[in-house]
């Protein structure tokens, strides 16, 4: 039930709003959100499949306001300084099921303090998610950051389109791919022969698997290291595929990028014509 | 058909589009290493063969005897 919070000058409060004062009043989010006024003293739940934002101003709170924050939809919830400041012990970016108070020590200036325990407590912390589907290339803006210094994706192709081609990856800033400066050596076996190379189709990319268009079961896991740090990127990638005549390849590719880019985002590539699948991004939690 | 998709994580915004002048460019770039890559390992593999045929013996063969 909601209550007539914040009280006026002469209400008059019902037995049940009395009780009702024990339980905050609720907004519930299914797209990102920018704080007003109107979030005075609530809980703000987020609701949302895909990734989100709760942006705070300065000049809407003042001292000692609160706003509670709970996020309860699969994509990441992240609470972010718009023009007030967003100080925490912790991260800002709320797996689901985490939340927090918001606490105000200013109109300009807040503290964002974790409730319980929160999946970046430790482990893999899902950071988001892409679902191309018949497209040449999908690029994943603004998953690496300061938060994570080390990340796993798992891509898993359903379906691709083009014989004796490959798919890539290219780090990316500012939404623009950096095409020089990747090395890398790849082992591969079907159980029988074992085949080695380096570089296997130049500097420009680094390769992350070859199409088997009638695959059936292509699985690639990269291990990236460092990629938001200042400092060269490094990448381990896994992967295997169980052609249409049963039989298993399985190959490791390890390599970098020389530069030391912060990146912010990964494109993915592939040679052929398109491709369809799943690729999902985790950080590794710091401590 | 648009064949390039961008996914924000932070907004959730998807984009699908088609590819900018300067990506096409890229990619024909990109293809156009990809066959050079792959004449040079056909190559490889023929001369290869060429060599297996002059022994006389098969690739498994050859595996027998080095593994």
């Amino acid at each position: 039930m909601a209550t007539p919070f914040p009280f006026g000058s002469g209400n008059v409060l019902t037995a049940a709003q009395m009780n009702a004062i024990t339980t905050l009043p609720v907004s519930t989010k299914t797209a990102s959100h920018t704080l007003t006024i109107a979030d005075l003293g609530t809980r703000v739940i987020m609701n949302s499949a895909s990734a989100t934002t709760i942006t705070v101003n300065t000049s809407i709170f003042g001292a000692s306001d609160v706003v509670e924050i709970l996020n309860i939809g699969a994509g990441v919830c992240t609470v972010t300084a718009g023009t007030c400041t967003v100080g925490t012990t912790g991260t800002l970016a709320l797996a689901q099921n985490a939340g927090g108070t918001l606490t105000f020590i200013s109109a300009s200036a807040s503290v964002f303090v974790a409730s319980g325990v929160t999946a970046s407590a430790g482990g893999l912390v899902y950071i988001t998610q892409a679902t191309p589907s018949a497209v040449n290339s999908v690029s994943i803006d603004n998953c690496f950051s300061s938060t994570y210094q080390n990340y796993r994706i798992i891509f898993t192709p359903s379906t691709s389109v083009g014989v004796n081609s490959y798919i890539s990856l290219r780090y990316r800033v500012s939404s623009t791919d950096t095409i020089t400066g990747y090395k890398y050596v790849e082992i591969n076996s079907d159980g029988s022969s074992v085949g080695t190379s380096v570089d296997g189709q130049g500097t420009t990319l680094m390769v992350v698997g070859y199409i088997d268009p009638t695959s059936k079961g292509m699985a690639y896991w990269l291990e990236i290291q460092d990629p938001n740090q200042a400092q060269k990127t490094k990448c381990n990638i896994a992967s295997q595929n169980y052609s249409a005549a049963g039989a298993y390849t399985i190959r490791n590719i390890g390599g970098a990028q020389a530069d030391t880019t912060q990146f912010t985002g990964i494109t993915f590539t592939t040679s052929g014509t398109s491709f369809t699948g799943t690729i999902r991004v985790y950080g590794y939690a710091n401590s | 058909m648009a064949d390039v998709m961008e996914v924000n994580a932070i907004t959730g915004n998807v984009v699908v589009r088609d590819m900018t002048d300067s990506e096409a460019e890229q990619r024909t770039k990109d293809l156009a290493e990809a066959k050079v890559h792959a004449d040079a390992k056909a190559a490889k593999a023929t001369a290869r063969q060429a060599v297996l045929d002059k022994l006389g013996l098969t690739a498994d063969e050859v595996t027998a005897l080095l593994g």
